[in-house]
């Protein structure tokens, strides 16, 4: 299966290189798992199905539930499109086929190949078994849903009154008949369709089956055999006289299972973790670079500016200082020149 | 000019275009026009039945040419002649145009999307006409001894249509469905001879001559049909055998004057020539048989001129479809073949035609022993044990066989019906109850068990005969009210 | 300074009677959850199994505290040391908001009790749901880690409030990585839905749709946080109005590149997957008001108010945006959701009062924590240290 198959988080973050080696080694690139051989199916043939809810009561029935009384001929229920619900694991609708001929469609749980709900479920409730069933086990269940939501055919659903403990609620394929010891008992709806519009067999049996009924009845089918490949396949299938999409169902449906496209996120989880702190710590030490850088720039400014103003002072002492001894000087000159004069302006008197 | 014309007059198209109320119904008087090639607009969806009341039956030549000894040639103006597409649309643009503008008042578009609607609100719906016998034996009763008027083969000499009395074929023989070589096409040719006759009769036209008088389903409907029109003698035998031609095979006495009353037209298996399916379908299959080689031609389930396609397509009614399923591939019952193939004692029986074949009869239902009622108990359940009126549903399957020529001689006996529900019993001997086989489903050969073989081979039939499926028509439920009636 | 403004011990303010009594039916509401289940208090259907509750306690909370990680990586690893003033309380909001996430999961989940069971019992790694527990396990630690601080110093704890601030630069980058991979990975929830999600809104890089306007809407979210806790604790802040102002102005203009690159992202998607058709259904025109009038608009809005100073504009831009998050997950997760059936999920007046009450019961701790801790200012003992 494919939530087995592909690679556990933690070793899709941390071992990205033992993983590029196991697909040189293995080829697990190329590889296509075809899913368990020999596992059971069972095709639900709707130009065969007469819309008597015989499968509902048996479901009921089989699984220990209360049973819609008067069920089993009840024709009012079609007026509107049902699904399945936590009380009801089974659901036939009506659908207006060529001409207006009802025709009647039983949905379940259709126990795909590859299981979205498998695939989104945090705890791993559900198992996709090598007998073909999808089993879910309510001990490890969270009860957020998510399978609910993911199922792209409609087919779970959850116990909303259940205050404590509710359960996902789906069609189980009968796993505990169908594994029965001394071999294989019908599932539940299979043993009670009266026109059996449910066949229960090895997968691979019934679609050759279901080839071999088109084949041999052209105008009665069209030629497909709805669940083959649908999103991965189903071990539920379908024919029909009537387009699937006049069925309820999308006529032309993918191939690409979807946990395939909704589980590609986990490509980018080991970027993002190897990738981001390298990135982050460039982006911190660009960042304290640019700081450290303006900061020194400040300081050499500061220096600048600093020498200049040291240099002016020194200019200025230098020019204060070289005035002082000019004025000095003058000052001396002129006490000389007047002792000078004071002297030669005495000295005839003194000598007549 | 007309491109001018074409974007001057968008306002017109919105406000005026089309004077008449759009069909909304599909009509056999609308024909689509469309010309060769690569289309830069949609094709016109014509009304030629409007044109036709509109104009009046005594204005064909507004729009269609007649030549000098009166015949028409039903091709839009000299549209025929026309070089080339281009041309061919010109004269059509002219013509249509031109007359809707001259009419007083005028009317009728005369802007591109008046004639060229993105999306026609028109659709032709001509259903196929088919000269039946019964048609045919009108027309010898009102014309008698004049074969000639239709019937005609091309002297290759001279090319010209002459008489050829007492070799009268179908015209799909030459006028295939395109023109070629000279020879119109079935449409042309049908037209030109149909038309201008209905036309050209004595004191007035004569209908049907408009599209719907022809090519409505209602109008066909309308014909009056000649109950048992007499056989169309053309040196046919009323007896002969089918074969391969080699004295080992198991040759087919058939009987041809028998099918003759029973088909619509001799075409229903001569699809093309009135001669033997062998000089086409030869065995090595030739290409003038299609590839189709001469066992495939009588032997081919999906074909409507084939004898196995035709016998099939009888059961194909509600009071076989019980045990004929259409829907399956299965071919005839390998007990059929005799039926057919019952083969000439020696090879010198084959030189002379065979002996009449004699009515099958059928043994009245009293000589079989059956019970009137079976109680169906497959155990458990949520309803009873269902009361199978078997002596009821003898009778009511009964009936058709007994009332049709071919079911009685391919049922052959009374009890040849069991299988219906008896399959794999051998017919007159007593079948073996169903659990013996359905004991237990088996997935591998898609054999079901006993309860599912029960409903699906009573609700199977009752699909497909229309009758009523749901659960209470057969079984009361437990402690419940009675079976519905 | 906070030690200064303690508030008068009145226990019947007006604030307190209205928290008081939402918060009091919430409880009730918590009793008939615990009592008959989630039957009783939502609308939820197994067509739709995931209502407000996921699509606002858990989609919008997680990208509206998407403000935490890009403040913090802003200013610590991006050098922005002007917003510092706004980290703490981003962070706070941030953690807040995680906190609140988990405890509104607790209310929706069928067996809360089995929350840890990912991490202790049995792990599902395919599960895009398991990589957001996973980060916003994580994240929720990092966050009450780098939230520590405030508390120490409230505390006075300072040498355990060093150790803490001294791995600041570590948390911060392990921040943004948890939030990068959570964020998207509550959009790639969707990406294995594509039958289910409408065409417009469901893409293969909605991961990507979802953390490109995650981060617009932290951005955002920060804006009006501010304003509102500016006005609410003018008391403690101890930024001015035009500070607050000047950094509502940077915000804007993030806001508005990243607003614009979310509008490239979407518009790019609809051309590469053939989309725009779907434009002329009544979804188009839905989706046509989700983008022009919750991403064009304040987008244009940031542009204006930024060129010409206009502070309340970009504020009423912020709580557009803030809006528009929400409706854009709301769309994802419940409107344009089961677009092919006609039965359509309104939420029970119990989700919308349950979810009114998660946010009053945050902003009475954030209240409760701003008045006593240096959340809006710093503390005069640790003023200008890291």
């Amino acid at each position: 299966m494919s939530v087995s198959r592909r690679g556990f988080l933690t070793g899709a973050a941390f071992g990205g290189a033992s993983l590029a080696a196991g697909r040189a080694l293995g080829g697990g690139g190329v590889h296509h798992f075809a899913g368990h051989p020999g596992r059971y199916g069972l095709l639900h043939d709707t130009t065969l199905c007469v819309g008597c809810r015989s499968c509902e009561v048996a479901c009921q029935k089989v699984n220990g539930m209360p049973q819609t009384p008067g069920a089993v001929g009840d024709k009012s229920a079609f007026a509107a499109e049902r699904r399945v619900t936590p009380d009801l694991l089974t659901v036939v609708n009506r659908y207006d086929g060529d001409g207006g001929a009802p025709v009647f469609r039983k949905h379940q749980c259709m126990h795909c190949n590859e299981p979205c709900c498998a695939s989104v479920c945090l705890v791993r409730a559900f198992t996709k078994t090598p007998e073909g069933p999808v089993l879910y086990d309510p001990d490890v269940c969270m009860g957020c849903r998510y399978c609910v939501a993911a199922c792209p055919y409609n087919a779970l659903s959850y116990e909303y009154d259940e205050p404590l403990t509710p359960r996902v609620m789906r069609c189980t394929m009968c796993y505990d008949r169908i594994t029965a010891a001394g071999g294989p008992k019908l599932p539940g709806c299979a043993e009670a369709c009266p026109n059996g519009a449910i066949t229960f067999g090895r997968r691979d049996e019934l679609i050759e089956l279901a080839r071999d009924r088109i084949k041999k009845n052209p105008g009665r089918y069209i030629n497909h055999i709805f669940g083959e490949h649908e999103l991965g396949g189903t071990s539920w299938m379908l024919l029909a006289g009537t387009p699937f999409s006049r069925l309820g169902l999308h006529d032309e449906l993918s191939h690409t299972p979807l946990p395939e496209i909704g589980t590609s996120f986990l490509s980018v989880v080991p970027l993002v973790i190897t990738i981001y702190p390298g990135l982050l710590a460039g982006f911190y030490s660009f960042s304290k670079r640019k700081e450290r850088l303006a900061a020194e720039e400040a300081r050499a400014a500061l220096a600048a500016e600093r020498a200049r103003a040291d240099k002016e002072l020194k200019e200025k002492l230098e020019a204060a200082a070289k005035k002082a001894a000019a004025d000095k000087e003058k000052a001396v000159e002129a006490a000389v020149k007047k002792a000078t004069a004071a002297a030669a302006a005495a000295q005839p008197k003194a000598t007549p | 000019m007309l491109r001018l014309r074409c974007s001057l007059s968008v306002a017109a198209v919105l406000f005026g275009g089309c004077g008449d109320a759009p069909v909304t119904e599909p009509s056999a008087g609308v024909l689509r026009l469309s010309g060769t090639g690569e289309l830069t607009r949609p094709p016109v969806h014509f009304r030629h039945e409007q044109h036709t009341k509109a104009l009046g039956p005594a204005s064909c030549k507004e729009c269609h040419l007649q030549g000098a000894k009166g015949e028409w040639s039903w091709t839009f103006l000299s549209a025929r002649a026309a070089p080339d597409a281009d041309e061919a649309m010109h004269r059509f643009h002219d013509g249509c145009i031109g007359c809707h503008e001259r009419a007083t008042p005028p009317s009728g578009p005369v802007v591109c999307a008046g004639c060229h609607p993105a999306t026609p609100r028109l659709i032709g719906a001509q259903a196929e006409m088919r000269f039946d016998n019964s048609l045919h034996a009108r027309h010898v009763k009102a014309h008698p001894d004049k074969c000639d008027t239709c019937h005609h083969v091309r002297d290759q000499a001279s090319g010209a249509l002459v008489a050829a009395p007492g070799q009268e074929s179908g015209c799909l023989a030459c006028h295939g469905p395109v023109a070629r070589d000279g020879v119109r096409s079935l449409r042309q040719a049908s037209h030109d001879s149909c038309v201008s006759c209905h036309l050209q009769a004595k004191s007035e036209p004569r209908p049907p001559f408009t599209c719907t008088g022809c090519h409505d389903a209602a109008a066909q409907a309308a014909f009056t049909r000649l109950p048992d029109p007499p056989r169309l003698m053309r040196g046919q035998p009323d007896h002969l055998w089918v074969s391969g031609g080699k004295a080992s095979e198991t040759a087919v006495p058939f009987a041809h004057a028998a099918h003759e009353r029973i088909a619509r037209a001799c075409s229903d298996c001569h699809h093309l020539t009135m001669d033997r399916c062998s000089s086409c379908h030869t065995q090595a299959g030739a290409e003038k048989g299609g590839g189709i080689i001469l066992a495939e031609a009588h032997h081919r389930r999906d074909a409507t001129a084939s004898c196995v396609g035709c016998h099939a397509q009888q059961t194909e009614v509600k009071a076989c479809s019980g045990c004929h399923d259409p829907s399956a591939a299965a071919g005839p019952e390998k007990t059929s073949c005799v039926v057919c193939h019952r083969g000439a004692t020696d090879a010198a029986a084959l030189t002379s035609p065979p002996p009449a074949p004699s009515p099958v009869e059928l043994a009245p239902l009293a000589t079989l022993v059956y019970e009137a009622e079976i109680v169906i108990d497959s155990g458990g359940g949520e309803y009873q044990a269902a009361k199978l009126p078997h002596g009821k549903i003898i009778t009511a399957l009964d009936r058709p066989v007994r009332d049709s020529a071919l079911a009685r001689a391919f049922h052959q006996q009374t009890d040849t019906l069991c299988a219906g529900c008896h399959h794999h019993a051998p017919v007159g001997t007593r079948p073996a109850p169903c659990v013996s086989c359905h004991g237990v489903a088996g997935v591998t050969d898609d054999r079901p068990g006993l309860k599912v073989a029960y409903h699906r081979q009573c609700i199977g039939c009752h699909e497909r005969m229309g009758l009523p499926v749901g659960c209470t028509d057969c079984h009361a439920a437990i402690g419940g009210a009675e079976v519905r009636p | 300074m906070s030690q200064t403004t303690v508030a008068p011990r009145r226990l019947l303010t007006p604030f307190n009677v209205i928290a008081g009594g939402i918060l009091l039916v919430g409880g009730y509401i918590l009793l008939v959850r615990f009592i008959e289940g989630l039957a009783a208090t939502t609308n939820l259907t197994h067509n739709y199994p995931w209502g407000l509750w996921i699509g606002f306690d858990v989609m919008s909370g997680v990208a509206l505290a998407a403000g935490g990680f890009v403040t913090s990586a802003a200013v610590y690893l991006f050098g922005m040391k002007e917003y510092k003033p706004i980290v703490r309380p981003a962070l706070l909001t941030a953690f807040l908001g995680y906190f609140l996430v988990v405890l509104g999961l607790l209310v929706d989940l069928g067996r809360p009790w089995h929350l840890p069971y990912p991490f202790i019992r049995q792990a599902g790694p395919t599960s895009a749901l398991f990589e957001v527990a996973l980060c916003v396990a994580l994240y929720l630690t990092v966050l009450f880690v780098e939230c520590t601080p405030a508390a120490f110093e409230w505390l006075g704890l300072a040498r355990w409030r060093k150790l803490v601030v001294q791995g600041t630069i570590a948390l911060t980058v392990f921040g943004v990585i948890l939030s990068t991979m959570h964020q998207s990975s509550l959009g790639a929830l969707f990406v294995i839905m594509p039958t289910k999600v409408h065409p417009l809104w469901y893409s293969e890089q909605l991961p990507v749709h979802f953390f490109v306007s995650a981060v617009a809407a932290g951005l955002c979210m920060v804006m009006v946080e501010g304003a509102l806790s500016h006005r609410a604790f003018s008391a403690q802040a101890e930024i001015s109005h035009a500070e607050l102002d000047r950094l509502t102005l940077g915000l804007a203009k993030a806001a508005a590149v990243v607003l614009a690159t979310y509008t490239a992202v979407k518009l790019v998607d609809l051309s590469l997957a053939h989309k725009w058709h779907h434009l002329l259904s009544g979804w188009g025109a839905w989706y046509a008001v989700e983008l022009g009038g919750f991403v064009l608009l304040p987008c244009l809005a940031f542009v204006i108010g930024y060129r010409e100073k206009r502070l309340k504009l970009i504020r009423a831009a912020a709580a557009v945006v803030v809006v528009g998050i929400m409706l854009n997950r709301f769309n994802v997760s419940f409107i344009a959701f089961n677009y092919q059936l006609s039965e359509r999920y309104v939420p029970h007046w119990m989700e919308i009062w349950m979810s009114v009450a998660l946010v009053t019961f945050g902003v009475v701790v954030f209240r409760w924590i701003v008045q006593r801790m240096p959340i809006l200012h710093e503390h005069p003992d640790y003023r200008g240290s890291h």
